[in-house]
């Protein structure tokens, strides 16, 4: 909302600066965003009186002058066409701050010749756009007069404050309503515009039929006849203009200012453009309908329309049309003052997708009772400004406010905010606000005034004098608990340690849209489509964070980062409702894991690293690495099937890792091999159960010198490391603490599709040193449940 | 009889220790010279054995003791050699495995987490695909109100939304343990607004405590509590100014006093603007009633804030659009070291 100063003023009596005015307002709850002053920025201007204008002798368009500026004559040179001897306007001097930009005047020299000072345009002084020449002053104003005093006869030299009304104070969306709340707050006297009496001197000759007074509670019309259109004279315009509002002509901009001051929207028909009777009724749906701003709506069943015998000629509340529009040849007019229900105009102007200011206003709630007024005095502005004969009114529906009482205990205040203020500034803050107010003891009887249907409840009355009061006095009471007890789950813990876990294996965060591309999905089944994405290439929500990794990898390789280890723990959606969501965490790793230098040759990331990361996540969750499974056959198809697994936990799949395939690296852009991702469905991991014990289990350390023995076996190609190494670990589970496999060899030395494998066995004696024959039993047993798989023992 | 200061002179001599194992054989060997005088005191009469015997006996463990000195001194030496010749060049450094680096939105969450662990409250989640219910309905915005346009909604299809702010989690929260509750969430909102300083998911943390007597003076004491810890300040000025909210009644706004100076923000009475940190209020009675609580009984109050907004002020990042790219370069500047875990007793960010 923006509005004036100066049209403020006109409402509330106060002594208050524009800048407290904006203080206090903020802390009533009408946030000023901006405020615009055109005045102060003047203060230290004057007239300056041209006397003396002769031609610059090296130039052909500019002059020299001598101004008068009160006390001395100044040499000024000015490139203004309608510089002359004899004129008055506005002189800037050395050392004065231009309003448009800002830029401090210095002393100069102009060609050779002295400048010490500047004649102003309107655009200069921030006052219009007006540049082709200087400001002409009348011929009343003396050399030396300060420049506020000098042009505020013919410029609006007003402050202009931007504000943000909630939707909980339509009351503010007229500059009135702005008045009479800082007058409640103590910032002033609120003055009551007083209005003439309307001379009716006929009976309105177009009949009003109200169909629909169930949503057009009030439809209220006059006709005045004889007006003379024309363009709006000069305070109108300005007053408009200052609030960025289109002056079109006197007859709409009477209704805009009414809309703008008094919160009353109000339409004005051009009466002769009428044919019969005005109907208002519920629009059956499929009419066609052009409204003022020349776009042709088709109407929706329900819409509330004012209609005549040639159709609708207005949607009600939101826009007038432009078949029956004043023009600057309107002669009669019809004036409607109306209150429509805000939630029909709320659903007519969506449906629809039209802003204007009287919808806006209509569906955050007018004052019900405002109907007549806002004619009346919209009728003497009209006859003012345009002449004219008023009618009575013609009247259909009725006012549909009814006062209604809300008991409001005392105590209630306290007990909700958590300090008292006096009962009897309680009433004074109400009554001030437009409350009745009636002091039943240790309760308060309220009437809340027509205009604040925003007040429901004890809750907003304690809003209401919180507000106006103000919070100073609130105090501040501690909400912590006694003791020391943690508060933090055991899931959120581990969300918020995963990040750690990862950093540290040399992955970096990164944070991604929940919503991309459908171009980019790599499961193109049911995509979760964004019904209004914000972009084109935002228009599903995800099912799977490593599109957006990939995007990642790509930008990263364009800004020359040679390696990008990125992982991320967002949201995934499987379907569009509010259970289908998972938490993934997923990474992607690509290039070197350390660069190349004097000590080592680079090794790429592969499949074994992301691996890793999963198995780091699994520690967290207290999951043993080795009690995973992995599936081959199963795979997405953004993976190298050769290369890649999923991790199957508790007979549940909960993610997969592998190489990237080359086919999706080549969609992604990225022109770089081995790129190695992972992903895991955080929500299918069990939560680690609560421990009974916080103290750890006893550790038995054996004295016993372990026993470390190799084998090297050779298989067929495609035995899986983790069914040797179980194959090896039961050969005595209990005194086998490791298996490792530490070379595996493939090549000429073998027969094709053939490899061999070296293991290394650690067994740890429990009670007793083991004997070589107790050994060779475990050896013996090792070999053969190797065998079982292929494997062959290779000759020492 | 042996010529001993030859023999300490060999000792003396030898250059290395291989040159001095050969002058021992040569004294102690099978061959060697004091071997052999001994080995004649066996030819020699009682008297002239007992006094040479003495005299050999003494020169032996002379040489002893010297061979063991010379021994040490030669080791000494070759090692040192050794070393020396193994000298490296200190200043050449080996490359490290990549660093990690920890979101900064994730480091100010596990700060929020901590804190509000520390006031009594309990973590809760809910999702991002909302239904009309939660994200307004019950969070008193019903169908055509005009606080719907408010904040510009993403529909999916189907009729559901992204939830536009995390208070969709309070209904939730309730519906599942009811009241009393204390609880915090923190999430991924959504809004169709795309500029310098906004963009179209960012995150919230959104508080909610209900019991019998919660006012709004616990509200105050509460966001005191949370910003002097969060800022890691003891004094912080604050204001409320009124506000609406659908949710809260009263609502407010909550502005603190500082300066921000080359992006770093001074929180103090001496600040030269006041600046909005979040949105609260005491929750309205129709959202318990939503949720089937009497309002009559129950009241508290609700807070919400934005964590990029949080997180940029206190570490002074000026671009909130950078915090969704993936540079790495970026993410290595304003992101966190692995191991630099927040703790509420030594400090939640480092000095």
């Amino acid at each position: 909302m923006r509005f004036t100063y100066n049209q403020l003023k006109k409402y509330l009596k106060t002594n208050l600066s524009p800048v407290e005015i904006a203080n206090a307002l903020t802390m009533l709850g009408l946030e000023i965003e901006e405020i615009i002053d055109k005045k102060s920025p003047l203060a230290d201007f004057i007239v300056g009186e041209i006397v003396e204008c002769s031609d610059h002798p090296d130039s052909d368009h500019l002059h020299l002058l001598k101004v008068n500026t009160g006390s001395e004559i100044l040499d000024v040179v000015c490139g203004a066409p309608n510089a002359r001897k004899g004129l008055k306007g506005i002189l800037a001097r050395p050392g004065n701050i231009i309003p448009a930009d800002g830029s401090k005047l210095k002393k100069g020299v102009v060609r050779g010749k002295p400048s010490n000072g500047m004649m102003c345009s309107i655009r200069e002084l921030g006052l219009g756009t007006e540049h082709d020449g200087i400001i002409e002053l009348d011929s009343s104003v003396k050399a030396g007069q300060d420049a506020i005093s000098a042009l505020e006869k013919s410029y609006p030299l007003d402050v202009i404050y931007e504000g943000n009304v909630l939707p909980n104070h339509p009351d503010y969306l007229g500059v009135l309503g702005i008045a009479r709340d800082l007058a409640a707050g103590g910032f002033g006297e609120f003055i009551d515009p007083e209005i003439k009496e309307v001379k009716c001197e006929f009976e309105s000759p177009i009949t009003v039929i109200n169909n629909a007074t169930d949503d057009a509670r009030e439809f209220n019309t006059r006709y005045i006849k004889d007006v003379k259109n024309s363009e709006s004279p000069k305070w109108l315009k300005d007053y408009l203009t200052s609030v960025d509002m289109n002056s079109i002509s006197a007859l709409v901009d009477i209704t805009n200012f009414c809309l703008h001051n008094l919160n009353r929207p109000l339409h004005v028909f051009d009466a002769d453009k009428i044919k019969g009777k005005l109907v208002i009724d519920y629009a059956k749906g499929g009419e066609e309908f052009v409204a003022l701003d020349g776009n042709t709506y088709i109407l929706n069943a329900g819409d509330i329309v004012i209609k005549d015998d040639n159709g609708v000629q207005s949607l009600a509340g939101v826009m007038g049309g432009l078949a029956t529009s004043c023009t600057m040849e309107t002669k009669n007019v019809l004036l409607e003052s109306a209150y429509f229900n805000p939630v029909v105009i709320r659903k007519t102007a969506k449906q629809l997708k039209i802003e204007s200011d009287s919808k806006f206003r209509f569906e955050r709630g007018i004052d019900p009772c405002c109907s007549i007024w806002g004619l009346d005095v919209a009728t003497n502005l009209i006859l003012d400004i345009c002449g004219g004969k008023a009618s009575q009114i013609c009247k259909t529906g009725a006012c549909c406010f009814k006062e209604y009482k809300i008991d409001f205990p005392v105590s209630y205040f306290k007990q909700r905010v958590g300090f008292d203020i006096d009962k009897k500034d309680m009433i004074d803050i109400l009554s001030k606000l437009g409350l009745k107010v009636s002091d039943k003891g240790d309760v308060l009887e309220v009437i809340p005034p027509s205009y604040r249907g925003d007040i429901e409840g004890p809750h907003d009355i304690t809003e209401e004098l919180v507000r106006v009061y103000g919070f100073e006095k609130l105090p501040a009471v501690s909400v912590k608990s006694e003791g020391g007890n943690l508060t933090v789950d055991v899931e959120t813990i581990k969300k918020l340690q995963m990040p750690h876990v990862l950093a540290n294996r040399g992955l970096t965060e990164v944070y991604t849209w929940s919503f991309m591309s459908d171009k980019k999905e790599f499961d193109t089944s049911s995509p979760i489509k964004v019904v209004n994405p914000i972009a084109s290439d935002l228009n599903v929500m995800r099912k799977s964070i490593i599109p957006n990794l990939f995007d990642g990898v790509k930008e990263n390789l364009s800004r020359s980062i040679q390696t990008s280890n990125l992982f991320e723990i967002g949201p995934v959606f499987y379907g569009n409702n509010p259970e289908e969501q998972h938490l993934y965490v997923s990474g992607v790793r690509q290039g070197a894991n350390v660069f190349k230098d004097w000590s080592n040759n680079p090794s790429n990331a592969d499949v074994y690293d992301v691996k890793n990361d999963v198995f780091a996540i699994c520690r967290l969750f207290d999951i043993d690495p080795e009690k995973l499974r992995y599936d081959t056959e199963n795979l997405p198809t953004y993976l190298n099937p050769y290369k890649s697994a999923a991790v199957i936990f508790a007979n549940k799949v909960i993610g997969y890792f592998g190489e990237v395939h080359p086919l999706t690296l080549k969609k992604f852009g990225i022109k770089h091999t081995n790129v190695v991702c992972f992903e895991i469905n955080v929500d299918e991991l069990p939560l680690p159960k609560g421990k009974k014990s916080i103290a750890k289990k006893k550790l038995n350390i054996s004295d016993l010198q372990p026993i470390s023995r190799d084998f090297a076996f050779i298989f067929d190609m495609d035995v899986k490391a983790i069914d040797i190494t179980k194959a090896v670990k039961k050969a005595n589970v209990e005194l086998i603490s490791s298996v490792r496999i530490f070379d595996i060899y493939v090549g000429d030395k073998l027969e094709a599709n053939k490899k061999s494998v070296a293991i290394n066995v650690v067994i740890v004696p429990k009670e007793k040193t083991l004997s070589d024959d107790e050994i060779q039993v475990i050896s013996n047993k090792i070999v053969e449940n190797v065998s079982a798989l292929g494997g062959e023992l290779r000759d020492k | 009889m042996i010529d001993k200061n030859l023999i300490l002179k060999q000792i003396n001599d030898a250059k290395t220790t291989e040159e001095l194992e050969s002058v021992k054989v040569s004294i102690l060997g099978k061959n060697g010279v004091l071997t052999t005088a001994l080995k004649e005191l066996g030819k020699m009469s009682n008297e002239e054995r007992k006094t040479v015997g003495a005299e050999l006996n003494v020169i032996k463990e002379e040489i002893l003791r010297l061979m063991e000195e010379k021994k040490s001194s030669l080791e000494m030496a070759e090692i040192n050699a050794k070393l020396e010749s193994e000298k490296i060049d200190i200043t050449l450094t080996k490359q490290e495995p990549h660093n990690g680096y920890v979101h900064p939105l994730s480091k100010v969450k596990e700060e929020l987490a901590q804190i509000f662990a520390s006031l009594g409250f309990k973590v809760e989640n809910g999702p991002d695909i909302e239904d009309d219910f939660h994200n307004f309905t019950a969070l008193n915005v019903p169908s055509f109100h005009p606080a719907r346009s408010m904040q510009d909604t993403f529909f999916v299809d189907g009729g559901n939304l992204l939830r536009t702010q995390t208070s969709s989690v309070q209904i939730r929260s309730m519906e599942k343990t009811g009241v009393p509750i204390k609880v915090i969430t923190m999430g991924r909102v959504y809004r169709s607004d795309w500029d310098a300083t906004h963009t179209p998911m960012f995150h919230q943390i959104e508080g909610l405590y209900i019991d019998k007597n919660i006012t709004m003076a616990h509200l105050k004491g509460c966001l005191l509590d949370f910003l002097k810890i969060f800022f890691e300040t003891d004094e912080v000025p604050i204001q409320f100014r009124p506000s609406y909210f659908p949710f809260t009644e009263p609502s407010a706004e909550m502005d603190i006093r500082c300066t921000i100076e080359n992006g770093e923000l001074k929180i103090g009475a001496n600040g030269k603007r006041w600046l909005e940190i979040l949105g609260c209020g005491m929750v309205h009675p129709n959202v318990l009633k939503a949720v089937g609580v009497n309002p009559d009984e129950y009241q508290g109050f609700a807070f919400g804030m934005g964590i990029e907004r949080l997180t940029m002020l206190k570490y002074g990042i000026s671009d909130m659009r950078k915090c969704f790219e993936t540079d790495t370069r970026w993410l290595s500047h304003y992101g966190f070291e692995a191991n630099d875990i927040p703790n509420i007793i030594t400090g939640l960010s480092r000095k």
